[in-house]
């Protein structure tokens, strides 16, 4: 609890071991609450005690108090010029730069004697005085304490954090601090360029793996052999795993990158839920397995991608329906619970083991050992239905007995009933 | 039905050749880049353009441009064939002026029917 300008406020401190340059041991401290601009101040052990007035004092951080606000013997200043992170401190009215730190007048090119006449359109090539106002009104007006963007800047990536903070004598300035993000942005690009080089490569010889049997199978090339026919087959149904296994691994990298497109929409889920069992009549007669809809609760409206949700469905389907005995039946129903709507998927099938419970959603995991190549898995369904339903902030779970079977849970944010009703209205028009 | 089918890779060529010929009994003429495209377009008008996106040299997306500047192709329609892309890429491809995009791996059997349905017969 530290004491701020006569108001006492909790403020969560992180501490890390270390030496300060004069060789004493010494305290590296960061307070969250300004972790925006990574206040990361050296403090040494004997002034721990002073730390309430150190971090009042860092809060409150006016161009002329910068001196004095840290404990003796602390060179805050010099501290903080030296963060690898780039600072910039500006008037909130004239945009008029109050202070730079080593590493902002490093990236601009400008000395310490030369930027105070400057303002900040001349940090950014391309500033627009409406963009920078749209960005920074929220913190001016106080409905944000920070924002946090990432932005392009004499064409570097950045993690941009900016602040308004209140001098002590009443002057607002903004502290804009910018993380250097390009060699992390780059290794993203090129592992996407990688994964997409995969993908084409690998698709080429399948493509003309799965069209030669393809032809061969549909007699273009003459009559078959029926041993030889039984062979093919074998060859192709293998042929379409490594395309869906190449499928799920491109649909979970692109998820990690955050580069799968996600269209939504205000959905009634029990349209979803119609559809994805249509979807898998086939495959569940396939298997003699009965999908029973038990408990669809109409009106229940979620936002949703709906490609995206029939992906999902079909993969705990296909789950179930490949787990459950022959002439066996799978459960799907829909209910609500308050804020969340939830699709439930059962089978009673030989359920999960206890000990492979906690990986099921990892990569390639499979319950029991089960013959992948006889199920038709590609050992990254689950892991997949996990990471499209977080990308629906939402959540899925399971409950399994040994002998008895499982349940998945689809959990998803619903929506208000003011806007669903707005769309009920909209289709009945 | 005439189909100018531009494809690098020619096992990939001859199945699509064997499946539009001998399941959609269409006639084709195959190249192996977007540069011979553009020679062998100069004297034909066929009726379908099919296009792999991805290939050495001139992309699809730019052998369909060069080939709409030719007065006699600018009207024949197009259509894509590439690896899985997302529904943005799909509009994005729309854009350049085909139907639309047949995924690969492509299945022999339906290809045809695919095609077909694309154009709209």
């Amino acid at each position: 609890m530290i004491k701020i300008g006569g108001n006492q406020r909790w403020e969560v401190l992180r501490a890390l071991p270390g030496i300060a340059s004069a060789g004493a041991t010494a305290a590296l401290l960061s307070s969250s609450s300004i972790a925006g601009i990574s206040p990361a101040i050296w403090i040494g052990p004997a002034v721990l005690s002073g730390l309430a007035a150190h971090i009042a004092a860092s809060r409150l951080f006016g161009r002329r108090r910068w001196g004095s606000c840290g404990p003796a013997g602390l060179d805050v200043v010099s501290t903080f010029h030296g963060l690898t992170d780039e600072v910039f401190i500006f008037d909130t009215q004239t945009l008029k730069l109050n202070y730079l730190n080593e590493a902002a007048l490093k990236h601009k090119g400008w000395s310490k004697s030369d930027y105070t006449h400057r303002t900040m359109a001349e940090v950014c090539p391309d500033f627009s005085i409406l963009g920078f106002r749209a960005l920074t009104d929220p913190l001016l007006d106080g409905s944000k304490d920070v924002i946090q963007k990432e932005i392009t800047l004499d064409r570097r990536q950045y993690d941009l954090s900016a602040q308004c903070i209140t001098s002590t004598n009443g002057q607002e300035q903004f502290v804009f601090v910018l993380r250097d993000i390009s060699k992390r942005a780059e290794a993203d690009r090129i592992k996407q360029e990688f994964i997409s080089t995969v993908s084409h490569e690998l698709r080429s010889p399948l493509t003309a793996i799965k069209g030669a049997m393809g032809l061969v199978l549909s007699g273009a090339a003459g009559a078959l052999p029926d041993r030889a026919r039984d062979l093919i087959e074998i060859a192709q149904r293998n042929a379409d795993r490594l395309v869906l296994i190449i499928n799920d691994i491109l649909d979970l990298e692109k998820i990690a990158a955050g580069a799968m497109e996600f269209d939504l929409d205000e959905m009634q889920l029990s349209e979803i839920v119609a559809e994805a069992i249509d979807a898998i009549a086939g495959f569940s007669n396939r298997f003699d397995v009965k999908i029973e809809v038990k408990g669809i609760r109409e009106g229940l409206v979620s936002q949703i991608d709906p490609n995206r949700m029939l992906q999902v469905m079909s993969n705990l389907l296909s789950n179930a329906i490949k787990f459950s005995p022959t002439g066996g039946t799978v459960t799907i129903s829909l209910t609500s619970r308050g804020l969340i709507n939830r699709i439930s998927v059962t089978d009673h099938g030989v359920g999960i083991p206890a000990a492979e419970q906690a990986a099921m959603f990892d990569r390639f995991a499979q319950a029991g050992n089960q013959n992948r190549a006889a199920t038709g898995g590609t050992g990254l369904g689950l892991s997949v239905v996990k990471a499209i339903v977080e990308s629906h902030e939402g959540t899925v779970t399971f409950e399994s007995d040994e002998g008895v079977g499982t349940t998945f849970h689809v959990d998803l944010p619903a929506v208000t009933t003011t806007s669903a009703a707005n769309i009920n209205a909209g289709q009945a028009a | 039905m005439h189909i100018l089918h531009v494809e690098d890779d020619l096992d990939i060529q001859e199945i699509a050749r064997m499946s539009l010929e001998m399941v959609g009994q269409f006639s084709i003429t195959q190249c192996d880049s977007g540069e011979a495209a553009l020679a062998r377009a100069k004297d034909m008008t066929p009726d379908l353009l099919l296009l792999d996106v991805m290939m050495p040299g001139m992309t699809g997306p730019e052998t369909l441009q060069r080939l709409r500047e030719m007065d006699h192709l600018k009207d024949v329609p197009a259509i894509y064939m590439t690896a899985r892309v997302q529904p943005g890429e799909i509009e994005g491809f729309k854009q350049t002026g085909a139907l639309g995009v047949i995924e690969k791996p492509f299945d022999p059997v339906t290809l045809s029917q695919q095609i077909t349905t694309m154009m709209g017969r």
